[in-house]
């Protein structure tokens, strides 16, 4: 009785405690239950990406309250939501969610599976001890999951091979294309987890095919035979051309004081981003490592929390090493990271690991003091043969109130520095041989009116302005009109430009891009949501002009459609026009069809332009235009149908 | 799901019987000898001095990134050429280069994508136009890195 009554005393501390402190369910007993998210994190504009809202593209705004920000949603009761957090453009896992499940990109999304999370209320509201560890028991164990595609893709040519002159719609090639990637995640024993992902297939066959100077490589009758026979006898070898292999694997085992993790190959480590760069990314480069981190007795003292990891590696062939501390108390951060990789000739001895390395040495801290959030962080190279003298650093201060913020940065990068493991090219990070100073300030005079104007002048690492001088400009709005009219649909909308003021500088002033979104949500009791992107790209020839709706359906039909227009400048050459295809438009739909394990059923044509992701159903979009360049599938056509899979 | 592959294998039937004529694919060829990239030593965030380079893509087939399918060419002075004698057929010219981890590694484990060369460093593929200059003319593709790792690249 004492065994069971403590056992549940434990079982009701971790799931109505950690495990499901973040994510609340209401059970609205009309087979619908009410979602709230909370996110009690620093920011200044938080939103909501998941699945249930095509991540980015739909993700929805969470309303800020006195204890942090806060989300609402109705989803039918047996709903399985995947979902992250971006908190001013930085996408976050969120570490309390109720489960969680591999991102594919390294990381984690957070899993709400709304129908077990109502149990649990109701066996904790009952004092149900035996439903309650049944259901703790659930979380434990390894859990399935996978990206199935299956496609079959007619693919065209609206213009001729060599001629560009020459427009019409001819037939390329027929091919069915095939991906799955099955994931097992979660823990082998109590405090042992593990992370495996099998490459099950991924290849293309072709059923009929067009060489470009016109031979008919593959005939339909050939090409379709050797599918049948295929699929039919050897499926996994057909598809694959090898046998399946092992993918990502990392395993570990998790003790009070240390966890030790290990990865095979193309195990993506974690991403750290703690400061303000991204200091190891989740990139496939690594091969294999081992990783050893504090254990959950050495992670936290009173209000100081502690994150140590140190990592032996492999980079670049090479033995290395990344390692790092990192210290929070409170709204404060501090964190050093040492990487180093051997440049050893002879890389079979461990001995020879510090007679000559490469690497970088980075520090950094950050804290928030009411509105005002502040980060600073530094790189130098860290070799052991040459003391170079470069540096890098950055510092960000953002101020935040109801009606008005900003964020200024600066940085400055001599030309030696580089992160081993961190992100050398985006956006707020390590980009060598430049300085660049941002402003980027908002105001919010009403409750549904945002506007706003992110601007970052570059020049040389070390202030040349005549040499570079280049500011980029990113003015935009965003009007709520639920908030200010009581009518439910939204607009943004903002322009991209340069101003290039070097010395020399061929063009001044240079237009990019620019984008309106109009949504709308309950526009009927059949359309729970409808939306229209406009969006321009300006080429150094070409202008590209779209116009892209999605219209959502309460049966689940979820149907796109969009035109584009391509023109020409006075830049374009002659051959630049014959290439130019100014039509381009496209239409597809998807629905998921429960029957068949919640498989997504899609098809869509498309004509010059292609704005779905990999041959999926979710588009890709940059803004509100396709993210993609803007002779994209210029000359080509495809119609393309499948099924996919993705939990 | 019996119906649902009907409709694919109806569908897919449809569309490859609906346009059998050929007339579009016009196509000639250019024959490439050799690609060469340089100014590897402008790009200061990694080192590709000493190191193989090895050049795939589908001109190759997409081979796996072995020593034996794919060219290779050691980098020299921040010059890389890789002989290629192939003939291109398609409109666009398609390659990807990257530098070989170690001979002894084989399949897709063999390049390191993060240095991968291609329109700019972490890029897309690079890609010329074909000059359909016929099987008989010789042409060399080159192109520059400039200290940002990107490479602009041209026919000759």
């Amino acid at each position: 009785m004492m065994k069971k009554m403590l056992s549940f005393i434990a079982a009701f501390l971790v799931l109505g405690g950690a495990l499901f402190a973040d994510v609340l369910v209401k059970d609205l007993g009309d087979g619908n239950a009410e979602v709230t998210f909370l996110y009690k994190g620093a920011g200044n504009e938080v939103v909501v990406a998941g699945d249930f809202t095509d991540w980015q593209n739909g993700a929805l705004p969470m309303a800020k309250t006195d204890n942090g920000f806060e989300l609402k949603k109705t989803f039918p009761m047996a709903t399985t939501l995947k979902y992250k957090f971006i908190v001013d453009g930085t996408w976050l896992f969120d570490a309390k969610s109720p489960d969680k499940t591999d991102d594919g990109f390294g990381g984690f999304n957070g899993v709400v599976d709304i129908a077990k999370l109502v149990a649990v209320e109701k066996a904790k509201a009952s004092g149900d001890s035996a439903a309650l560890e049944k259901l703790m028991a659930s979380q434990s164990g390894l859990k399935f999951g996978t990206f199935t595609q299956l496609n079959v893709i007619s693919n065209f040519l609206t213009r001729s091979v060599q001629d560009p002159t020459k427009k019409g719609f001819e037939t390329d090639s027929v091919q069915f294309k095939a991906k799955s990637y099955w994931k097992l995640s979660g823990t082998l024993l109590p405090d042992a987890p593990a992370y495996i992902e099998i490459r099950a297939f991924d290849g293309t066959k072709d059923i009929y095919k067009v060489s470009p100077t016109g031979t008919v490589t593959t005939k339909a009758e050939d090409g379709i035979n050797a599918l049948a026979t295929g699929l039919l006898f050897d499926p996994f070898t057909y598809l694959q051309g090898d046998r399946p292999y092992l993918g990502h694997f990392k395993a570990g085992v998790n003790t009070s004081y240390v966890n030790i993790e290990t990865a095979y190959n193309w195990a993506k480590p974690a991403k750290r981003s703690t400061i303000i760069w991204t200091t190891v990314k989740d990139s496939d480069s690594n091969a294999g490592y081992l990783q050893f981190t504090n254990g959950s007795a050495l992670q936290s003292f009173g209000d100081l929390k502690l994150d140590v990891g140190i990592v032996p590696n492999k980079t670049l062939g090479a033995m290395a090493l990344r390692s790092w501390v990192a210290a929070t108390y409170g709204d404060y951060t501090a964190e050093v990271q040492w990487d180093a990789k051997s440049t050893a000739a002879d890389q079979t001895k461990v001995t020879n690991f510090f007679d000559s390395f490469t690497g970088d040495l980075i520090a950094g801290v950050k804290g928030t003091y009411g509105p005002i959030s502040a980060a600073a962080q530094v790189i130098m190279p860290a070799a052991s043969s040459t003391i170079d003298k470069a540096i890098g650093y950055q510092a960000n201060v953002t101020y935040t109130s109801l009606m008005f913020g900003a964020t200024a940065k600066f940085g400055s990068f001599q030309p030696a520095v580089s992160s081993l493991y961190g992100n050398n090219s985006d956006d707020d990070n390590i980009v060598n041989n430049q300085s660049f100073i941002a402003l980027n300030p908002w105001v919010l005079p009403m409750e549904g009116f945002k506007a706003g104007i992110d601007s970052k002048l570059n020049t040389t690492y070390d202030l040349k302005f005549a040499d570079k001088n280049l500011i980029n400009l990113k003015p935009y709005v965003s009007l709520d009109f639920d908030k200010l009219l009581g009518y439910t649909f939204t607009v943004d909308a903002y322009g991209k430009m340069d101003l290039d003021l070097a010395t020399g500088a061929s063009e001044t002033f240079k237009f990019n891009e620019a984008g309106v979104k109009y949504a709308m949500t309950e526009v009927s009791d059949i359309v729970p949501s409808f939306d229209v992107n406009y969006g321009i790209q300006m080429g150094t020839v070409k202008m590209f002009n779209t116009l892209m709706a999605n219209l959502a359906t309460k049966p689940g039909v979820n149907v796109n459609l969009g035109l584009g227009l391509r023109t020409t400048n006075d830049k374009a050459t002659q051959a630049d026009k014959d290439k130019n295809e100014l039509l381009a438009f496209y239409l597809g739909a998807n629905y998921k069809v429960a029957a068949l394990k919640n498989g997504v059923f899609y098809g869509a044509f498309v004509y010059n332009m292609d704005p779905y992701d990999d041959d999926k159903d979710e588009l890709k979009m940059s803004g509100y235009r396709p993210d993609k360049g803007i002779d994209d599938m210029a000359g080509y056509a495809k119609f393309r149908m499948g099924m996919k899979w993705d939990f | 799901m019996k119906r649902i592959l009907a409709i694919l294998a109806v569908v897919a039937s449809i569309f490859a019987v609906s346009s059998c004529d050929t007339a579009m694919h016009d196509g000639t060829s250019m024959y490439v000898t050799t690609v060469t990239i340089s100014g590897l030593d402008n790009y200061k965030a990694f080192n590709y001095e000493g190191r193989t380079l090895v050049i795939n893509g589908p001109f190759n087939g997409w081979s796996v990134w072995t020593t034996a399918a794919c060219p290779s060419a050691v980098v020299s002075g921040g010059t890389a050429t890789f002989t290629i004698n192939t003939l291109i057929s398609d409109p666009e010219f398609e390659y990807l280069i990257a530098p070989r981890v170690s001979p002894d590694t084989g399949g897709d484990y063999a390049c390191v994508w993060d240095y991968k060369i291609g329109v700019s460093v972490n890029g897309d593929n690079a890609k010329v136009d074909n000059a359909w200059t016929g099987p008989g003319t010789d042409k060399t593709v080159t192109g520059t890195m400039a200290a940002d790792g990107t490479v602009t690249w041209k026919v000759e």
